[in-house]
């Protein structure tokens, strides 16, 4: 970094060479010691570039790992809790028990794809009573 | 060496803390089960009175080939010639973390500055997985302790210490230090100005190990091609990842000496094809300098047209981050079947609320050491259901047994449990016995229990012992190659 730029950085007239590097090191600013000189563009660059690198990796991981499987016992968990509550309301909940012992069936049958569309049948049904 | 400041101050007292809680918790150590591998071999070593290249303490009584690098298990020998083995397995599962922190903190501290080495310490702090794991897989933690120096020595261009570190490194772990060789191979690819000196530590490194590594090759075909785990069994700690994979990219467009901590984190992806599990602990190290550098980047882009209170800003930004890195640490799961996004403790919060798994040192297995011990004689062999144990029994006892840890490598043959002296069965196992095949208690005799385990000795004769092989290289010699080493460290370090 050049001798102007340290002084314009640190708002510093006149000061010498030993100087400067005294005050660097006391006001933790040692980054701008020999050539570390902040780059904004580069800086926002890596904040897109490895934001990016960020989303594709997670995302990437998510997909794979997303089953019908672990959201059918995401989806059974909502149902549960809804049918409690709408059985605390005194409604007539038979019908929707039915769609949900289809929907264990087909699970049990590993028929994932069956057993979460009848058990998000069952939760709309819940909804409506 | 830079003067200390006050983001010295912060790492040190992150380093200072987590050390601090780790002993309170010392109860915890040594962690799970590698280091009664690593405790079994250094007592095999000891008893034998130096290093030999076929175990006889496992998989007895032909044992097999012995592959794993010897040097942790010579400074462990060191430390048990003084202390217990206990002690000895409790001290290198409990310092490996301490030294990790300390080993990146001076290497990002000198080569980068003082900012980017407390980011780094805090970040590498975070990951319990990490922590856990250094204590835990003690020689794979020796070589992530000297990974760090191994790249301070070449920064500073001192040949004499690079050689040594890395030496050291390639005697510790069959495979791990060759991800720290293939980080440098590609930063000498990049940066001219260090190609020779990078060149000339491998060439020389790699020759000083050419005697164990001929010994592997020639050994080869003992190595099991197994994978361990699956790709998509993870454990992400965002906040580490997110900040690594900026400094990543900040890395490349930096270039010069930014470009080590970028092709080490980037070689470190081999780990997922053999070890998938444990790169998403092991990786902690390469992607906290990338964060740190990233973190440090963006802390002096705020203050930068601050001129009256940038640095009180900047430093009140340093200190909120590390209360909040250090009470959330949200992080991704995945498994072939599922994911979840959890907030998990950090590293220091596990230590302070202690929500951390036992040692294997427990009154039930001193008391099967003490069955064994007084049971048997030297050259006899035990046999137990769970290996691990086994090895921990081996390693206060100095018996034999007939299975063993570490499957990567074969056993000459599968010798049956009847070739044993001392049978140990756990309950589920015995009552398994009891029902399928009774008639293989007959000929034993009831000499003891505890909670999970019974053990009986064979009333017949049994022929099988432990055979002690050559020592190819003597305990002493050891020592003096190891004092060699760390003179030859000082005196490279004291020259400048």
């Amino acid at each position: 970094m050049e001798r102007e730029d340290i002084l314009k950085e640190l708002g510093i007239k006149e000061p010498g060479k030993e100087e400067i590097e005294s005050i660097l090191e006391k006001e933790d600013m040692d980054h701008l010691v020999g050539g570390k000189k902040i780059s904004k563009k580069k800086l926002s660059l890596a904040f897109i570039g490895g934001t990016l690198i960020f989303i594709l990796l997670i995302s990437t991981f998510y997909f794979l790992t997303s089953s019908s499987e672990k959201e059918y016992r995401d989806q059974v968990r909502i149902f549960k809790k809804l049918l409690e509550e709408k059985r605390y309301e005194g409604k007539d909940v038979s019908h929707v028990i039915d769609l949900s012992r289809k929907a264990e069936i087909a699970y049990r049958n590993r028929d994932y794809k069956q057993a979460l569309e009848l058990i998000k049948k069952a939760i709309e049904e819940l909804r409506r009573l | 060496m830079k003067r200390l400041n006050r983001y010295d101050g912060l790492a040190m007292g992150i380093i200072l803390v987590s050390t601090l809680l780790s002993l309170w918790r010392l109860n915890i150590f040594p962690v799970f089960v590698d280091i009664f591998y690593h405790m079994s071999v250094t007592k095999g070593f000891s008893i034998a009175g130096g290093i030999v290249l076929h175990d006889f303490w496992e998989f007895a009584p032909l044992g097999r080939v012995h592959l794993y690098p010897p040097f942790l298990h010579v400074i462990m020998g060191f430390m048990y010639r003084f202390l217990p083995m206990i002690t000895v397995g409790k001290i290198i599962s409990f310092i490996m973390f301490p030294l990790v922190q300390l080993s990146v903190f001076l290497y990002v501290r000198e080569v980068f500055d003082r900012k980017t080495s407390f980011y780094t310490v805090l970040l590498i702090t975070v990951p319990f997985n990490f922590y856990r794991s250094q204590a835990l897989t003690n020689a794979t933690s020796l070589v992530l302790v000297l990974t760090p120096l191994v790249f301070l020595a070449v920064e500073k261009r001192k040949l004499l210490s690079s050689v040594i570190l890395m030496s050291m490194a390639l005697y510790t772990h069959i495979s791990m230090p060759h991800i720290v060789s293939a980080g440098l191979i590609l930063y000498a690819v990049l940066n001219r100005e260090k190609r020779k000196l990078i060149l000339k530590t491998l060439g020389i490194s790699y020759l000083l190990f050419l005697p164990w590594l001929i010994h592997v090759l020639v050994n080869s075909k003992e190595i099991s091609a197994a994978t361990f785990g699956t790709i998509l069994q993870s454990e992400m700690h965002l906040i580490p990842i997110f900040f690594g994979f900026i400094g990543l990219v900040y890395c490349f467009l930096k270039k010069k000496h930014y470009y080590l901590p970028a092709m080490y984190f980037l070689s470190m992806i081999i780990i997922l094809y053999k070890y998938p599990m444990r790169f998403w602990a092991h990786m902690a190290l390469g992607i906290s300098i990338l964060g740190g550098i990233s973190l440090s980047e963006i802390e002096n882009a705020i203050i930068r047209n601050q001129k009256r209170y940038g640095m009180t800003l900047g430093f009140s930004v340093a200190v909120i981050l590390m209360i909040c890195f250090n009470i959330f640490d949200p992080v991704f799961t995945t498994t072939p079947i599922g994911n979840e996004f959890d907030n998990k403790d950090p590293t220091i919060m596990t230590l302070l609320k202690g929500n951390v798994q036992p040692s294997l040192i427990t009154p039930e297995t001193m008391e099967l050491c003490r069955i064994v011990e007084e049971n048997t004689n030297p050259e006899q062999i035990f046999f137990i259901t769970n290996p691990t144990i086994g090895c921990l029994i081996t390693s206060l006892t100095g018996r034999s047994q007939i299975l063993g840890m570490w499957h990567e490598v074969q056993p000459e043959i599968k010798t049956p449990p009847a070739a044993a002296k001392l049978l140990i069965f756990d309950n589920k196992f015995l009552d398994n016995l009891r029902n399928k095949k009774p008639e293989l208690l007959r000929n034993l005799k009831y000499v003891g229990k505890t909670e999970r385990y019974t053990a009986f000795l064979q009333n017949r004769p049994v022929k099988a012992k432990s055979r002690i092989p050559k020592v190819v290289f003597p305990e002493i010699l050891a020592y003096i190659l190891l004092f060699s080493g760390i003179a030859g460290l000082i005196f490279d370090i004291r020259r400048s």
